[in-house]
């Protein structure tokens, strides 16, 4: 019964993967590491590379910042109407196209875009902000994206946490804040390490967000993969590209699979929320 | 944004003494402050969808279906539309036939290497997109199906085939062994355990699973951009190749649009089991 579903992953899959990272050596028939001599010796793709990273480290910093609270409200609400409404919430961006999530930043972030529009009308500004087509674009994008993983991450996590600790911290004489610092803080530090493993994986293998909020001039790995497959035609080196971008994420989700444990596999609550 | 203020206005937390009301109040306006920024946007693109403006501007001057005409009377988005049901149609329906059989074995067989079987039928969920979408491309290219429907839904079918996967496994861990036991002790045979006992409790599950992959296809763009080309495009990759160059109104009603179908299913989807119990949180 496996069978079936097993052969298609193989021939459309497993096939396709293997044959990118042959590809990466082979150039002609003749194995080579040509493409990876370039990719690991020229300045220009340690400088796109050394981007790509920081970018999806500060995203994935913000992203962890924003979605925590959000995890930590859902899970303190009593109602379950309520809880449906702020998951319906949380999950719309899931279900929507990536280049439609970067259209309506386009629509927020432009010169005559929604804030610069406001923002002139409230006389804050008088001559429009330069939003779009920057790095600040590609990491709004980008945390935006990913919010709702890290929501979704964190939220089990703090199902599960035993809140009579923090009764019991109180009990004890702890302020709010102790508590939280002491107690509460450190009992969601499973749930936000995972979210910001699988967050910075995520954004470092986007490129639909950077390539348009980044208007096309700000490159990342993503991105220059893309590139090399439908621009420029040089899939051996595209392939290495990605192959590099399929290992660096390998080891970052390796680690994610190790922080959430068995919910990799095939059951409740198993691995990626969307 | 009203169902958002009545969140905001009726939600207590159960535990009020943890944090302190000072903690409960900043949580309460973060909270809502992102939930908000996280559905604002796609509203602005709803709004800008009926304006009357030749060019994308917000506010818009005045509102109008004029758009949305005009999207209709365009080949190229209407066929790019119309691919895009086939490949999500055609997508969730092989993910379905092909994933529920499976995930039946995987929950509730224990053999040699279960554990490895059950990660690779999510991995395409680990790997990213645009190394699918590269690898594809090259596979594709070397069996000379490049930019074929065929090669199109093979590809969703494989992306979309997890959700299917999970979505069904999680309702059928819910099914109890021995009841499909009890079933069997009974007198029933295989086949009529299946369907009389295990269809009609995961059916539900089925269904999601089904409908999840439907608008995981829908929407997808990271693959679908490297397996299609003119006259194969789906909507996603024809608003991206257009977004590249502008943004332009008839844009704007494809994303518009693009937005309700996914909705819709999500509103069923939501119908059928739950979205949170679909979400498995």
């Amino acid at each position: 019964l496996v069978l079936p579903a097993s052969a298609v992953l193989l021939v459309f899959f497993v096939v396709p993967v293997a044959l990118l990272v042959i590809d990466g050596v082979f150039i002609h028939g003749v194995f080579t590491l040509a493409a990876y001599r370039t990719v690991l010796t020229d300045p220009y793709y340690a400088e796109v590379l050394w981007r790509s990273i920081w970018l999806s480290v500060i995203s994935t910093a913000i992203c962890i910042v924003l979605g925590y609270p959000v995890a930590f409200y859902v899970t303190r609400l009593s109602g379950q109407r309520h809880k449906r409404y702020v998951y319906m919430a949380v999950l719309a961006p899931l279900f929507t196209s990536a280049v439609i999530r970067a259209i309506a930043w386009m629509m927020i972030l432009g010169n005559r875009g929604v804030l610069n529009t406001a923002l002139t009308m409230l006389g804050v500004i008088e001559t429009p902000m330069r939003l779009l087509y920057s790095n600040v674009a590609i990491i709004t994008g980008l945390v935006y994206t990913m919010i709702p993983f890290a929501v979704l991450t964190i939220a089990p996590v703090l199902e599960i946490l035993d809140t009579r600790l923090e009764e019991a911290a109180r009990d004890l004489g702890a302020s709010p804040l102790q508590t939280y610092v002491r107690v509460t803080l450190p009992l969601s530090v499973p749930g936000i390490s995972a979210a910001a493993i699988l967050v910075f994986a995520l954004c470092l293998s986007s490129y639909v967000i950077p390539s348009l909020l980044g208007g096309g001039r700000i490159k990342v790995l993503a991105s220059l993969i893309f590139e090399q497959f439908l621009r420029a035609f040089n899939w051996p080196l595209g392939s290495a590209l990605a192959c590099m971008l399929l290992v660096v994420t390998g080891v970052v989700i390796l680690g994610y699979g190790r922080l959430v444990g068995g919910r990799l596999t095939v059951g409740p609550g198993g691995g990626r929320a969307a | 944004m009203s169902a958002q203020a009545n969140v905001i206005r009726h939600a207590l937390p159960t535990n009020p003494s943890g944090i302190g009301l000072l903690g409960q109040r900043i949580l309460r306006i973060v909270a809502a402050a992102v939930l908000a920024v996280l559905v604002v946007p796609m509203l602005v693109v709803v709004v800008v969808s009926f304006s009357s403006a030749d060019f994308v501007i917000f506010p818009p001057p005045g509102f109008g279906l004029k758009w949305y005409g005009a999207f209709f009377h365009t080949p190229e988005f209407v066929s790019a539309f119309l691919t895009s049901v086939e490949v999500a149609l055609a997508a969730s329906i092989a993910a379905t036939v092909l994933g529920v059989p499976a995930s039946y074995v995987l929950v509730r067989r224990r053999f040699v290497g279960r554990g490895l079987l059950g990660a690779i039928f999510l991995s395409p969920l680990m790997v990213p997109q645009i190394v699918v979408g590269v690898g594809l491309l090259q596979f594709y290219a070397w069996l000379g199906i490049s930019n074929t429907p065929v090669g199109l839904i093979a590809a969703h079918t494989v992306v979309v085939l997890p959700y299917v996967v999970r979505t069904v496994g999680a309702s059928l861990l819910s099914l109890s062994p021995q009841i499909e036991e009890a079933a069997a002790d009974l007198g029933a045979d295989t086949i009529g355990t299946l369907t009389l006992v295990v269809v009609p409790v995961i059916k539900g599950g089925v269904l999601s699973g089904a409908l999840f992959a439907m608008i995981m296809s829908w929407i997808n763009v990271e693959v679908s951009i490297f397996l299609s080309a003119t006259g194969t495009y789906t909507l996603p990759v024809l608003v991206y190749n257009y977004t590249e160059y502008s943004l332009t109104p008839l844009v704007i009603v494809a994303a518009a649009l693009s937005m309700v179908v996914s909705a819709l299913l999500v509103l069923i989807i939501d119908r059928c089991i739950g979205l949170s119990s679909a979400m498995r949180l």
